[in-house]
């Protein structure tokens, strides 16, 4: 009898281990099935930012085209890149074939970590729709949202961003337009640092027009990095002097580092 | 006296052997099939060693009774299509050899004097409880508690591409050293099988308090891990096994003993239901017989069971292969998305045998399952070995195979087989065949004796 209520004592103790436990530590990797389904603008948005990372101070470092080796991509013939970026940029076109840029480059490569969740869509190597529609991108609003790479990011060449601009075409369609918008990346340390960089004629509702932005982190303070947001400023929008209420987002595909080292 | 000694300890070395082998299983940690047969021809070299005085009487020719069905089953997934699309030359070696061996052992294993396969049980039920709680707190530390009915409608994303089942059909699980996202139905499998654990808990004349409270508590880890990730799918994998397990504890508390002509009834009753259910399914596979489909579509509950429910759709794509001339020895395995026709296996044990190994394989599959419940009823009426020793292989054997009907065995990742000790032959398949071997050793050896 002595024994049977010591080993049910014992049980007891599952209890609190298990409320410990069942902290829901994933939570944020999992998306309600609208965000890819519904077939209506408003759902699709991610918006998940970490209450912590939101309240942070943030150091805001104006990017200069030509000191932080700014590249940007509208069409091909407007393809503006430094040398480096150009040799990486040849296979841009063929993110599936495994020399593509988007397979070589692609961050899961180098940090596995980053396959779990919502988003790694943006590590998948993938850069295009491909049809794929909702599926493919993350579908962010002017506050963006925040992740992680669960490793420290010790180094990198150089950060890209692969997106889209677009406003809401399903409700509303206007004919591509070009927009002017402050797009944010804030990469959160041991202090933390928002790049910003104003890019004047994004291609918005342009079809498969995507812009492919970047800059390099040389000189930059990468300590203890793991954090990361992408967050944007409309500046300029055509498309809200028609109707204000129109939903605006940036549709992200493929966000990464050349050369990044994780600890 | 050094003797005995000596017996005493190379029981306990063999009962430690032969629990490490199915613990490590249980880890996903003997994905090499080298290493398994290592450590199975230790286990096997130490029981014949112990056992050899007493092998004089060594029927050979009832062990290749039980032993040929295995070895021929074990073949048939050998040479079948699956293995050889999916699996390497040195592992498809190692399957008949492995399988057969894991019979032998199982013959031999009671031959050892005063040799208790209830001590292997307590060393397999306490890894399969272990794994369970691993796995239980890992659920609740991604997803927290009841994730199954809070995230109902909610998807989970793995590598960019968003699952294909919602969340409630995933878990988390240690994969051998990995944490791993692994569908809900491998998470299930150590907790459905642990509640073989409340059956030890009646077997009250032979168990001691401590061997009860043990039991006990194998079986609440067990329902406990169940009851947290509980949804409509969790349901439909566990509710038989937890069904069977409370209808058997029911039997042994009010002390019912069925005569063996009431389990016979049950069985045949049974038998002829999965019978039915099975040809009824196959016929409705084959693509010609339009109206079968119609009337099957027509009535809402057949609908369900035949059609809609998401485990059904594997099962139906292998069994319309049944009658393929091609498929005689299986299926291939096609992953590449540019191939057509890519079957993954279904979430049925008897229906993947078709895909494993064909239509020999099924038929090898039921032989050995027939000769496992014929084997128990012989054996359930010996007195000569404990209760335990009697029931508790064929509980085992039989929540495995009703485990089975609704919740595949084999699949880790739903993006790649993960070799969970190689996708058709999983480690609780070959405890099936260790003690399907040991029955059947027992009845031959001993039914003998008392007849």
């Amino acid at each position: 009898m002595k024994e049977e209520i010591r080993m049910h004592k014992k049980m007891l103790l599952l209890i609190p281990l298990l409320v410990l436990a069942s902290c829901g530590a994933q939570a944020n990797n999992i998306v309600p099935s609208s965000i890819d389904r519904s077939g209506n603008w408003d759902d699709n948005y991610y918006t998940y930012f970490d209450a912590s990372l939101k309240n942070k101070e943030v150091e805001e470092i104006v990017l200069e085209k030509e000191k932080n080796k700014v590249f940007t991509t509208f069409t091909d013939q407007n393809f503006i890149a430094q040398e480096e970026m150009g040799k990486d940029i040849s296979n841009y076109y063929n993110d599936f074939m495994d020399d593509g840029f988007g397979q070589t480059m692609k961050l899961s490569k180098q940090n596995e970590a980053v396959k779990e969740g919502f988003i790694s869509k943006l590590f998948d190597g993938q850069l295009f729709c491909h049809q794929y529609y909702e599926l493919s991108r993350v579908q962010i609003n002017e506050e963006g949202f925040s992740s992680s790479f669960h490793k420290e990011l010790e180094s990198a060449s150089y950060l890209y961003l692969n997106f889209k601009s677009a406003v809401d075409f399903k409700k509303y369609r206007p004919a591509a337009h070009l927009t002017s918008l402050k797009i944010h990346i804030t990469l959160y340390g041991e202090k933390n640092y928002r790049y910003t960089y104003l890019l004047d004629e994004v291609p918005t509702n342009a079809g498969e027009t995507y812009v492919f932005y970047g800059f390099s982190l040389e000189g930059m303070d990468l300590k203890g990095v793991r954090d990361f947001s992408i967050s944007y400023t409309l500046v300029d929008e055509p498309a809200k002097k028609v109707d204000p209420n129109v939903g605006h987002a940036l549709l992200l595909y493929e966000f990464g580092f050349k050369n990044p080292s994780f600890k | 006296m050094e003797n005995t000694d000596q017996v005493s300890l190379g029981r306990k070395i063999c009962l430690i052997l032969v629990s490490v082998i199915f613990l490590l299983m249980s880890f996903s940690l003997m994905v090499n099939y080298i290493f398994i047969l290592i450590l199975l021809i230790l286990a096997l070299g130490l029981t014949i060693y112990l056992a050899f005085p007493y092998l004089k009487k060594f029927d050979v020719v009832s062990s290749l009774i039980y032993l040929i069905p295995v070895f021929s089953l074990a073949l048939f997934y050998a040479i079948g299509n699956f293995s050889r699309s999916y699996v390497d030359v040195a592992t498809c070696v190692m399957i008949p050899i492995v399988m057969t061996l894991f019979g032998v052992l199982g013959m031999l294993l009671f031959r050892i004097p005063k040799f208790e396969i209830k001590a292997v049980f307590r060393g397999i039920f306490i890894g399969l409880a272990l794994v369970s709680l691993i796995n239980m707190i890992l659920t609740l530390y991604n997803y927290g508690p009841f994730h199954g009915i809070r995230y109902s409608s909610y998807y989970s994303y793995y590598d960019g591409t968003i699952s294909k089942e919602g969340l409630p059909s995933t878990a988390y699980a240690l994969c051998g050293l990995t944490i791993k996202q692994v569908p809900i139905q491998y998470y299930l499998i150590f907790p459905t099988l642990s509640l073989g654990g409340f059956i030890c808990f009646f077997v009250k004349n032979d168990a001691r308090l401590w061997e009860k409270i043990v039991a006990l508590t194998i079986g609440s880890i067990g329902l406990i891990s169940i009851i947290f990730v509980i949804s409509r799918i969790t349901l439909f994998v566990s509710l038989l096994s937890i069904i069977f397990t409370a209808l058997v504890c029911a039997l042994f508390a009010f002390k019912i003993r069925p005569s063996n002509k009431v389990i016979k009834i049950v069985l045949i009753v049974v038998t002829v239901l999965l019978g039915v259910g099975f040809i009824f399914m196959l016929m409705h596979a084959q693509g010609g017989l339009t109206g079968l489909r119609e009337f099957v579509s027509s009535v809402p509950l057949l609908r369900y069971i035949f059609v809609s429910n998401r485990f059904m759709e594997n099962n139906n794509l292998i069994l319309n292969g049944f009658f393929s001339p091609d498929k005689l020895i299986g299926f291939p395995v096609l992953f590449d998305e540019f191939y057509e026709a890519n079957v993954y296996p279904g979430y049925n044990i008897f229906v993947n045998q078709f895909m494993y190994a064909g239509i020999f394989g099924f038929i090898f599959m039921i032989i050995i399952v027939v000769m496992i419940i014929r084997s128990f009823l012989k054996v359930k009426d010996l007195t000569i070995d404990s209760r335990v020793n009697k029931y508790m292989p064929f509980f085992f054997i039989a929540l495995f195979f009703i485990y089975s009907f609704t919740g595949d065995v084999s699949y880790i990742d739903e993006y790649e087989f993960a070799r969970f000790a190689f996708t058709p032959i999983n480690p609780f398949f070959l405890m099936c065949i260790m003690f399907g071997g040991y029955y059947n050793a027992l009845v031959n050896e001993r039914g003998n004796k008392n007849a």
